[in-house]
């Protein structure tokens, strides 16, 4: 039980966990929001009528547990290694809208992530260094 | 992108940065024990009051476009984060962060023109 517990503490695969976590939630949030859209209430933009959705419940709970893995994952992880590698959500969430949502990413839109990212990546390690010494 | 749309992402990413900067206020306020604990509360409740609101914004959001869309412009509140955190918190903002700013700005207005 001990071991088991241990595993599954494991601060690698608690960011793991956390990364999928976090992408699963925007992809429950996109679901729910899907399934109320009324372009007609005016009251659409607010979200407030997205909550009659189980879609968006799931992603606030899996928005909270992700919060609690990755507290778990700092506990053991440099700040500097799991910065960096917590934006690999970004890589995840469209390739999530492609594979589950069937969305349609055109080059340009790629293009454009992966610039993204890469900003992401020359912000992350200082930012991490930052918090790290603090 | 409507222009209302357009200032809906803004006025969201605005939300969640001001919750930011509201929270970080609100923890160093906790570090002076000059100050009273009703401004440290109304602090962190300005700050979660943030956050709500761009929560629900952002699914309001996601009823009128892709999340492979809408989801990079959350990029962009990194660069408000440290620009507001400079200007209002005194944090600093080195060359580095300047770049990687350009670069996720350049990224955002391609998928924007996606």
């Amino acid at each position: 039980m001990d071991r088991a517990r241990h595993w599954f503490l494991n601060p690698w695969l608690q960011l793991w966990i956390c990364v999928l976590l976090a992408t699963a939630a925007e992809v429950f949030l996109k679901l729910g929001a899907n399934e109320t859209t009324d372009p007609a209430s005016s009251w659409s933009w607010t979200g407030f009528p997205s909550l009659r959705s189980v879609w968006v419940w799931w992603g606030i709970i899996a928005s909270v547990v992700s919060l609690f893995n990755w507290l778990t994952a700092l506990k053991k992880l440099p700040l500097t290694i799991a910065f960096p590698l917590g934006n690999v959500v970004h890589i995840l969430v469209p390739l999530s809208s492609w594979i589950f949502l069937g969305e349609l990413i055109r080059p340009l839109r790629w293009c454009g992530i992966g610039l993204v990212l890469f900003g992401l990546a020359i912000i992350a390690k200082p930012a991490a260094r930052l918090e790290e010494k603090i | 992108m409507t222009y209302v749309a357009a200032l809906l992402i803004f006025f969201s990413l605005s939300c969640f940065v001001a919750g930011q900067i509201l929270l970080k206020h609100a923890m160093d306020l906790t570090e002076r024990q000059s100050v009273a604990r009703s401004s440290r509360v109304l602090v962190f409740a300005g700050a979660i009051g943030a956050f709500a609101v761009n929560f629900f914004l952002n699914i309001g959001l996601l009823q009128r476009f892709d999340l492979s869309y809408f989801f990079p412009f959350q990029g962009l509140s990194v660069i408000l984060v440290a620009l507001f955190g400079a200007w209002l918190l005194k944090e600093k903002v080195g060359p580095r962060l300047t770049i990687g700013s350009l670069v996720i700005s350049a990224g955002v207005i391609l998928v924007s023109m996606s």
